[in-house]
């Protein structure tokens, strides 16, 4: 029979105990600390504007507002979007981009008069339908799905979007 | 008269009895008289005030930083206002700002400049692979804090670096999704993501640089201030230890103890600067009525802690 000493037997009861008692403690902490990663993406179709103040051709900038945003958020809640009206209906009708270049996130201006969308970061330039026709940007701008709804046009929420995704 | 010699006696009464009851002859007057290899006397000392520089700015920038913090909210909607209230409406904000502003870049200068020093002068060679370590990430630590307290401005830039740093983030292999969510405190850039990196800049971050700041001093009081690197002399454990027998003795009590060196247990009191062999130490106690009672007291992990003393 294996013996071990009174003391080596009252130690390892003393180190179970403590970490024990360091797992309790721990893991709420480490769970509120890591909660961002289990927080349910945001998948709802929110309203951006009425359809006739998007003239076919042209491409506007409107802002959406986080559907849940915390109280102290302010600005910080409203995203940015470019959407181009490309015909009076159908299923081509809109075409709705994310404001982040594709390279590394910086919003995009679209200069309706060369009908580029110009990254201010590293120079990233975008054709009207969103392909790349310059600089670093690794793929076409991120589109939005978008639904009409009566004369509403409605977009998905959606995460962050980077360069793996989609 | 005789009152008044009693009185300015009081001062030095007042140290010796701290000094008594705190031990500081053994620990911090020790550190504060060790000794440095003599080479430094010359201009070429001038080149390690760099560490000591970053740690001054370092200090500014928590006093500062403590002010700061004393004013600005954390909170999206109200940080970029408080800021410029700090700038245009606090006493003497604008000047706390800007020194905490240009102390951080000075920090992030004075750092490289104090790694490039240590690089060209051979000093992250043995004993000292370990302060380089504790030093590297303390390059770490500072540039992470230059990131995280800019984007606290949470003006135009602040929050597309704060997107940039997710998309950058996100290329990340397998861990990539996950360190953006994390990042941006969720799905994107809201109302959780300033109080996050507040409490990273202010509390995280801070509190890892004080724990390695700990290390690298407590490292470069151990190991001595390294000397000047000689053409031709080569810095490896076997001809340093040669030169100088009493340093780095091998921990472990079964290897072979080093030829030359003293056991491990039989060293002498901590602060007794193995390292610098051409060193003009003076013996730490002058005070013939103190005497060695007993061997040094030694903690947990071999460390000797000081000498336990005691006076007639």
């Amino acid at each position: 029979m294996n013996e071990i000493s009174r003391r080596r037997f009252l130690s390892r009861i003393t180190l179970a105990l403590t970490a024990f008692i360091g797992g309790i403690v721990g893991f709420p902490i480490l769970g509120y600390l890591l909660a961002p990663l289990f927080s349910a993406p945001t998948d709802e179709l929110v309203p951006v504007g009425a359809i006739m103040d998007f003239p076919v051709g042209e491409t506007k900038l409107v802002s959406v507002r986080d559907p849940s945003p915390l109280a102290w958020a302010g600005q910080t809640a409203d995203t940015a979007l470019w959407v181009r009206r490309r015909e009076q209906s159908g299923p081509q009708m809109f075409q709705v981009f994310n404001v982040n270049c594709t390279h590394l996130g910086c919003p995009v201006n679209w200069q309706a008069g060369a009908k580029l969308f110009l990254c201010p970061c590293h120079g990233g330039v975008f054709y009207s339908d969103g392909t790349v026709a310059g600089g670093p940007p690794p793929r076409p701008l991120f589109e939005r799905e978008w639904q009409v709804s009566g004369d509403r046009l409605l977009v998905r929420q959606q995460p962050l979007p980077t360069v793996k995704q989609g | 008269m005789s009152r008044l010699r009693e009185a300015g006696k009081l001062p030095g009464r007042v140290v010796t009895w701290l000094g008594e009851r705190f031990e500081l002859e053994d620990s911090v007057m020790a550190v504060l008289r060790h000794p440095v290899p003599r080479e430094l006397e010359r201009p070429v000392g001038w080149w390690y005030v760099l560490g000591s520089a970053t740690l001054a700015v370092f200090i500014a920038q928590v006093v500062t930083g403590v002010g700061l913090a004393m004013t600005y909210v954390p909170a999206p909607n109200s940080a970029y206002d408080s800021l410029q209230f700090i700038s245009h409406g606090a006493s003497l904000g604008a000047v706390v700002r800007g020194m905490h502003y240009f102390g951080a870049g000075a920090m992030v200068i004075l750092v490289l400049a104090h790694m490039t020093q240590v690089y060209l002068f051979g000093a992250f060679k043995f004993p000292r692979e370990a302060n380089w370590l504790t030093g590297s990430l303390l390059l770490l630590a500072t540039l992470a804090m230059a990131f995280t307290g800019q984007l606290l401005r949470w003006d135009q830039d602040a929050f597309w670096a704060v997107v940039v740093a997710a998309e950058q983030a996100a290329r990340a292999p397998i861990i990539g999704e996950w360190l953006t969510r994390l990042i941006v405190a969720g799905n994107n850039v809201g109302g959780a993501t300033l109080t996050r990196f507040y409490a990273t800049h202010v509390f995280l971050i801070p509190a890892a640089i004080f724990g390695l700041i700990g290390m690298h001093l407590y490292l470069v009081v151990k190991r001595g201030i390294s000397e000047p690197p000689v053409a031709g002399l080569p810095v490896d454990p076997p001809s340093y230890r040669a030169r100088m027998p009493r340093c780095c003795v091998a921990v472990s009590p079964s290897g072979p103890t080093p030829p030359g060196a003293t056991p491990l247990r039989r060293r002498p009191s901590w602060p007794q600067w193995c390292c610098s062999p051409r060193s003009s130490a003076r013996p730490i106690s002058t005070n013939p009525r103190t005497r060695r009672m007993s061997s040094p007291i030694r903690g947990p992990t071999g460390i000797s802690l000081g000498t336990s003393r005691s006076s007639r």
